[in-house]
């Protein structure tokens, strides 16, 4: 454990005093109970309040100027942990003058001089064989803030890589003696469940969140789509006495016996499954006394072989009071899953205009391209949501759930279900090549179940959304000011894989004998030569949904923001988002081909929005080389009425994987990111804007 | 910069092909092109993806979730032009949760099984286990 600080007294004005001064001056009270935390020119929590809004008024950067913006510092983070980080996605807070944010590797906990980028301390854990075991390694998403009512107390709060949740005095950087043991909670305790306090597959890279004076905890677990292991650590919710370390409560995500939900899985197979974590960002309302729990998949990704029945709260948005984790209500968005569809961020919570009414309500994104908005005192759709029918599957182990909620409003931000009309057509000989390709896949709307492995069968069934979304753990933002919604969305195709011909349930046992058994080896004679590889290009053209090896097999756009009017529900506007990647562009199948420029960013991109008094600003997921010969990625921004783009070219060194954030520092607004560079030179950067 | 050294290894790579003649130290992209690894090799690398890599990259090397496809566009994209130490180097961390787990040996067989999946050609002689070798040769898709 590293220990920095420097020596230095900082007067602090009382937090709910100025808050107070400052809500009279804007127009952000007009949400009631819901930014209560955040004055205007700060950023207190990951999500800029507890509603997740990802907003701030602040308008000092604007259409006018923000083609000026200027880099006022950058922060490599490299030297925090043993080795780079591959993928650097936490946004920074900013209270009190100080800029906080975890970086490196080893998810060293940073406070700086928002100003200047200089380091006032630095908090560093060296977990051993726990921490290099870790579920979640890497800088995660941040930490948290708690502040006493009188503003004499300072905390920074967080989950380390090892599962331990610490307190440090956020003005010396030094760990809380009063809270859990010398400032450590030990999160594998204390969780009702026996685990490997190494080996365990749980951990975090969510920032926990403070409501008041009580600290809520999520769970997740190694990102893997194992299809053959159920077995695992259940990923429950608590919450904590922030003072103290003290746990106040535990929801179980999977229920135990005789617990609501229990029965939705049927034979008992709840006690056989784990997973079900809350890997996402938190929302809560803190005038309802309520948090909300987006509830990832129950164990195996991609089948229910092992957990028949609808499997409460596996992708369901749970609403639990912030005291006493009782469950209020729940909304399951996907029934029984087999698309890994875990809902992947944080609900935005709103009050809807709606017939001279306010109803409080929120909008909970899924990877699947819905909003699910929903009445966040009740849980009842405001919208209607009906229980549609969907494709079967045709294994004789899957029981297939025969519906699935679909909301019927707003309409779906991203693609949905993919078919002939959804191939590429920029020439019409990648069309033709895309038909072929095709022949040899499954494909069909919206919940179509993966196909079971047979002779002559397809290769794969193809999938639109992907796995990863749709949207994902960004989730969206939101202003206050108009109640409009904003989401950043990718559009590419995902191969479902087949079910195994002989992967059958198996019943794990009361012990997990056969726990996290290892998959099956690689299948014998891959290609024309029984025990060989067969010719170079593996399984292609199985990987090979690319046309001409580079070119993506549906037509574009490939990633857009979408901005919702949310009084009614209607998309407002919808714009392509990222610069098209060198490796579209230049594939000599598109010579000739015109406004080719801004197709999309294709992949796995997962950006987050911000909006503020005027723009909406999000940073590219992807990069490509500009005219100079330098790779890029654009910071962008949109006015938020028209999603007209705002003049100006601001290119950054990497792209985009922390959600942006903006603050106002002596008199100076700063827009902060979090960009990681790719391949041999990888590494996470953090990087500040602001105006000459 | 990254275009620059990647249009140069294309363009050599190119040239390199069209001209069977030209040989020597500088054709950067030209050994892998040619058959830089053995299929025994690559059976190695293959049972070794399948017991360490495939639980998160997937099957496909599409990659799953938040582990990054390690074939395709947005592989070769990052990586065309880097050498293969680089490409080591960066197996050697894997898995995050058991860095340096695996030999030199088997770091470079698992290389010649993405080297294969990328499409590149089977040769007579098994890809070197030395760094300074590895650092000569370069990464480039067909």
């Amino acid at each position: 454990m590293k220990d920095f600080q420097q020596e230095k007294h900082y007067v602090f004005p009382v937090i709910a005093l100025l808050a107070a001064i400052l809500f009279g001056i804007t127009g952000v009270q007009a949400q009631s109970g819901l930014s209560a935390q955040q004055s205007p020119g700060e950023w207190p929590t990951y999500g800029a309040n507890l509603a997740s809004h990802r907003y701030s008024p602040l308008e000092q950067i604007n259409a006018d100027n923000f083609k000026d913006l200027e880099i006022a510092w950058s922060l490599k983070t490299d030297f925090l942990g043993p080795r780079p980080d591959g993928l650097y996605s936490a946004t920074p807070l900013y209270v009190n003058g100080v800029l906080y944010t975890t970086a490196g590797q080893r998810r060293a906990v940073i406070a700086m001089d928002p100003a200047t980028g200089e380091m006032i301390w630095m908090h560093s854990e060296n977990e051993g064989a726990r921490g290099t075991a870790a579920a979640r390694q890497g800088a995660g998403r941040g930490l948290s803030y708690w502040a006493s009512e009188d503003g004499t107390e300072e905390y920074i709060l967080y989950v380390t890589p090892g599962y331990r949740m610490i307190a440090l005095d956020a003005k010396t950087g030094k760990l809380v003696p009063s809270f859990g043991d010398n400032g450590v909670v030990d999160l594998k305790l204390n969780f009702d469940q026996d685990i490997d306090p190494v080996d365990s597959n749980i951990g975090l890279n969510a920032t926990p969140l403070v409501v008041g004076d009580v600290i809520v905890v999520g769970a997740a677990h190694r990102p893997a789509g194992s299809m053959e292991s159920t077995w695992d650590t259940r990923g429950y919710v608590r919450g904590y006495d922030i003072r103290t370390g003290e746990r106040l409560w535990i929801f179980h995500t999977i229920p135990l016996p005789g617990e609501f939900g229990y029965d939705t899985w049927e034979d008992g197979s709840a006690d056989q499954n784990g997973n079900a974590g809350v890997w996402s960002q938190l929302s809560a309302d803190a005038e309802l006394g309520l948090v909300y729990l987006p509830v990832e998949m129950a164990a195996a990704d991609y089948n229910g072989f092992n957990r028949p029945g609808d499997g409460l709260f596996g992708e369901s948005l749970v609403a639990v009071d912030v005291k006493t984790g009782e469950r209020r209500w729940h909304y399951q968005t996907v029934h029984h899953g087999m698309w890994d569809w875990d809902l992947p961020c944080a609900p935005i919570l709103f009050d809807m205009e709606m017939d001279g009414r306010i109803i409080k309500a929120l909008a909970q994104p899924t990877k699947s391209a819905f909003l699910f908005v929903l009445n966040r005192e009740t849980g009842e759709p405001i919208w209607p949501i009906e229980e549609r029918p969907v494709p079967q599957s045709e294994s004789p182990y899957e029981k297939s759930s025969p519906t699935q909620p679909i909301p019927s409003w707003p309409q779906p931000f991203d693609r949905q279900g993919i078919s002939r009309d959804d191939l590429n057509d920029l020439t019409p000989a990648l069309r033709a090549e895309a038909e072929q390709v095709i022949e040899q896949y499954a494909m069909g709307p919206l919940y179509t179940p993966p196909a079971v492995q047979r002779e002559g069968g397809p290769i794969g069934t193809l999938m639109l959304p992907a796995d990863v979304g749709g949207a994902n753990w960004p989730g969206g933002s939101f202003d206050p000011e108009t109640n409009r919604l904003y989401i950043h969305s990718h559009t590419a195709v995902f191969t479902l894989r087949n079910i195994p011909a002989d992967l059958e349930p198996f019943n794990p046992g009361p012990d997990g004998e056969m726990a996290n058994r290892p998959p099956a080896g690689p299948p014998q004679g891959l290609g024309p030569r029984p025990g060989g590889l067969g010719a170079p290009g593996g399984l292609r053209p199985r990987f090979g949904i690319f046309l001409q090896n580079s070119i993506p097999l549906i037509k574009p756009p490939y990633d857009r923001i979408t901005a919702y009017e949310m009084n009614t529900g209607e998309i407002l506007w919808q714009k392509t988002h990222g610069t098209t990647e060198d490796n579209i562009r230049n594939n000599p199948a598109l010579a000739g081909v015109e406004n080719i420029d801004r197709l999309g960013s294709y992949g796995r991109i997962f950006v987050g929005t911000l909006t503020t008094g005027s723009l909406v600003i999000a940073g590219e997921g992807a990069t490509h080389t500009n005219e100079s010969g330098d790779t890029v990625a654009l910071l962008r921004a949109y006015d938020k009425d028209t999603g007209e783009d705002i003049e100006g070219r601001v290119e950054m060194p990497a792209r985009q994987t922390g959600s942006p954030m903006t603050f106002m520092h002596e008199g100076k607004q700063y827009i902060v990111l979090a960009v990681t560079h790719a391949g041999a030179n990888a590494g996470g950067e953090l990087i500040a804007y602001s105006l000459p | 910069m990254k275009l620059s050294k990647f249009a140069l290894v294309q363009a050599l790579a190119v040239f390199v092909l069209a001209v069977p003649a030209v040989s020597g130290q500088t054709d950067l992209g030209s050994s892998v092109l040619k058959g830089a690894y053995t299929e025994e090799q690559a059976l190695r690398g293959q049972a070794l993806y399948y017991q360490h890599c495939l639980v998160c990259h997937g099957e496909m090397m599409s990659g799953l979730d938040q582990a990054p496809p390690l074939a395709g566009p947005q592989f070769s994209s990052i990586w065309n032009g880097e050498t293969l130490w680089a490409l080591v180097d960066r197996i050697n961390t894997m898995p995050p949760t058991q860095p340096g787990s695996l030999s030199r040996q088997e770091n470079v067989d698992v290389l010649t099984y993405m080297l294969w999946y990328n499409g590149l050609p089977l040769g007579s002689k098994p890809l070197t286990t030395e760094k300074d070798l590895l650092t000569a040769m370069t990464f480039v898709t067909p």
